[in-house]
């Protein structure tokens, strides 16, 4: 097959270039979505009326609507928002800096935030009855039971299904090309556009993705491992069936 | 597919020599037995002796390291190569009621039962629902073919796990601890139908740990113990004369006429 | 609200839904019998095969759905090139449906295989104990009970795929998405806000629409009663 060897190995420390862009798109959704999701999550389980529905229908028209569609929109809204912005706690809104980063963050976190609302509330669920009675019978009043006992439990009990969608959002941010902002795709495409070597570019660029998704999967194992020991359940004393 | 035809001496199934390993442990050490046509055998043991393995090493459920099984004709040497077809006709000349019953979830009774002749035995739907009809009839639970398995009380599930395997008209019906799951009140129905049954004639192997049922059903009794056969007889002389120590310990714990 | 602008716009979006179906169909049922076959060997015994699978899937589960679009788009037709076989005359389509289908199969397969390994075993021995060979004992015993355990993941798969039909337009494969851009750039940037709430509000029906399609296949299945 006509590959441009030379190129696929000479180009891949410049798209590897682009890869802590990457990450640092993927932190700062994660932890904007982190923080909507307590709050949306939260607001479901305290049950409160109208905000819990609002919350609910809020997040349903997010995972209904496609990320592209979500990223374009705020691609196209984030000028005006800027510029309506000026002069709020010292921002200058530049025609020509236009936030194109902090637009493509937006979209992505409000977008897999709806989605780790659902991990948030679960796991809170998850956590046996049994520890709230522990609490009480401590002498802990509700909110310290909370923070002391369910939320670190919680927390533990989500972390596969959030690193889970930690990969996932790292796999989205390559969406984000679409909307002028630097990623590792960005990178790799641009490095490719002399040449036309785009293919090359775009394989450096998939194995670079797959080598950190992997590499994060392989970590979480491990991890889940040390870290979830004391969440297993007691082993129950099964007979065998008779043989 | 043949009923009752058995060989010229009247036995129907030859085991010998059967040793089965899960992992490192041998469960089996070497099983020889036969069965005459129309007989029931009980099968009795502790836990852990290997009597349910045994069992399913009959209709090939597990497969043995080594020894030959022998059905009504249709042997398999498992020491040697044995393809997958030998396997499937020795297993359609059994039928099995499980400890679980293990009914179909999504179909009525009456499909349930149907299901076998249907497909396996290549009826048509009309005749295969005709004698499925039989079968619960026989089981006594008519009234209930078009429940399906959840809308069932335990022993009525595995009254029609029965039928479904009395209609297939097997050369020997396999029964796996076929009342262990069941709430007590539910146990007599399900014996009365299993007594039912053997008096129809058809070959049957019970592996059971009631010996009072055992006792009253059985034609021939086999008491296994860490993968051997340790004795055999009628049950007037296994269960009520044991000869072996382990035995009669066995007995005597769980004895209750 | 600039109606006149929605009023010229809504009825092209409108006309991209079938292609936008299509483009989410066609994958899906590729996918369905893919991950089926994968799924299997994943299940299975064969050591060279399943590892086979194993990098397959993971590659497609490692990696973003523009990034192996793109590789397709530009890869297939190399790839043709060099066993002498001109695949110029493809449409960006066919290019967005191999790739969505590669990759959808790798997440099919994962799906089902969680569903197969959660089908009481009792129920297959039952199918065995009655004398059902290996095909029958499949097609009547596993692959129902299978569906049924999968069928609300292989529901929000689906929804993602619908979901992600709006990336074909980067490759030029025209769908609604695609359509609303065209718009939007041919005339400069007015009213864009407009047409892509329409074209969110469309996306969304369309995956309401198959939530309560298959939450209704779902209850449909158990009908005779959840399994434990």
């Amino acid at each position: 097959m006509d590959l441009d060897y030379d190129f696929m190995i000479s180009d891949l420390p410049t798209v590897l270039a682009g890869l802590p862009k990457t990450l640092i798109l993927t932190f700062w959704s994660m932890l904007f979505a982190i923080a909507m999701a307590v709050v949306f999550g939260g607001l479901i389980l305290s049950r409160v009326p109208i905000l819990k529905q609002s919350v609910i229908i809020i997040n349903t028209f997010i995972k209904g609507v496609p990320l592209t569609v979500q990223l374009l929109f705020c691609y196209y809204a984030v000028p005006y928002v800027a510029k309506g912005c000026n002069g709020f706690l010292g921002y200058q809104y530049n025609p020509r800096h236009i936030p194109y980063f902090a637009a493509a963050v937006f979209a992505l976190a409000a977008n897999f935030g709806a989605y780790i609302t659902d991990v948030v509330v679960s796991s809170m669920r998850a956590v046996d009855r049994g520890q709230y009675e522990a609490a009480d019978a401590v002498g802990m009043n509700k909110f310290q039971g909370i923070t002391h006992l369910i939320i670190p439990q919680a927390a533990v009990i989500s972390i596969p299904s959030m690193t889970n969608y930690f990969i996932w959002l790292l796999k989205g941010t390559a969406l984000a090309s679409i909307v002028n902002v630097v990623e590792m795709l960005t990178t790799a495409k641009i490095s490719a556009a002399d040449g036309y070597q785009y293919l090359e570019a775009y394989i450096d660029a998939a194995v670079i993705y797959w080598a950190v998704c992997a590499g994060i999967e392989f970590m979480m194992g491990r991890f889940e491992h040390h870290i979830g020991f004391f969440m297993r359940q007691p082993e129950s004393r099964v007979r065998p069936i008779s043989s | 597919m043949s009923t009752q035809k058995a060989s010229t001496n009247g036995i129907v199934i030859t085991l010998h020599d059967i040793h089965k390993t899960f992992g490192e442990h041998e469960i089996l050490k070497g099983i020889s037995l036969e069965v005459h046509q129309g007989e029931v055998l009980a099968i009795l043991g502790s836990s852990g002796s290997g009597k349910t393995t045994l069992l399913r090493c009959i209709n090939a459920l597990e497969i043995p390291a080594s020894g030959t099984v022998s059905i009504d004709g249709q042997k398999i040497d498992y020491s040697q190569k044995h393809s997958r077809q030998d396997v499937l006709h020795l297993r359609r000349k059994t039928a099995m009621v499980f400890q679980s019953y293990n009914l179909f979830r999504n179909k009525t009774a009456l499909q349930n039962v149907m299901e076998g002749l249907h497909v396996v035995q290549k009826k048509s739907r009309d005749e295969a629902r005709q004698e499925a009809r039989k079968a619960l009839a026989d089981v006594g639970l008519s009234e209930f073919e078009d429940r399906y398995p959840v809308q069932l009380s335990g022993g009525q599930q595995q009254r029609v796990s029965i039928a479904r395997a009395l209609a297939l008209k097997p050369s020997v019906i396999l029964f796996d601890e076929p009342t262990s799951a069941l709430d007590p009140e539910l146990v007599s129905d399900v014996n009365e139908a299993i007594t039912a049954v053997a008096k129809t004639g058809v070959t049957m192997i019970i592996v059971t740990h009631e010996i009072g049922f055992a006792r009253r059903v059985a034609s021939q009794v086999v008491f296994v113990d860490q993968g051997r056969i340790l004795e055999r007889g009628t049950p007037e002389e296994v269960i009520d004369h044991p000869k072996e120590p382990r035995v009669q310990a066995f007995i005597s714990k769980l004895s209750y006429k | 609200m600039p109606t006149h602008v929605l009023q010229s716009v809504l009825p092209g979006l409108l006309q991209q839904v079938p292609t936008t179906l299509l483009y989410w169909f066609v994958p899906s049922a590729i996918a369905l019998l893919l991950g089926t076959l994968l799924c299997i060997v994943r299940v299975g015994q064969h050591r060279v095969l399943y590892w086979a699978c194993t990098v397959f899937i993971s590659f497609f589960r490692g990696t973003p759905g523009i990034v192996q679009i793109y590789i397709i788009f530009f890869g297939l037709p190399k790839l043709f090139w060099a066993v002498h076989v001109d695949i110029d005359g493809w449409p960006a389509g066919a290019y967005f449906i191999i790739a969505t289908s590669l990759n959808l199969s790798c997440f099919v397969c994962e799906v089902l295989k969680g569903g197969y390994l959660g089908v009481d075993h009792g129920q297959i021995e039952a199918g065995k104990s009655i004398g059902f060979g290996r095909f029958q004992n499949f097609f009547r015993v596993i692959a129902p009970q299978t569906l049924q355990i999968s069928i609300l993941n292989l529901k929000n798969l689906e929804i993602d795929v619908l979901k992600d039909t709006s990336v074909a337009y980067t490759i030029g494969a025209m769908e609604i998405l695609g359509y609303a851009n065209r718009v939007i750039s041919n005339q400069f940037g007015v009213g864009q806000l407009w047409i892509l709430g329409v074209a969110a509000i469309i996306y969304f029906i369309l995956c309401a629409l198959l939530e309560l399609g298959f939450t209704a296949a779902s209850h449909h299945m158990e009908r005779h009663g959840r399994r434990s």
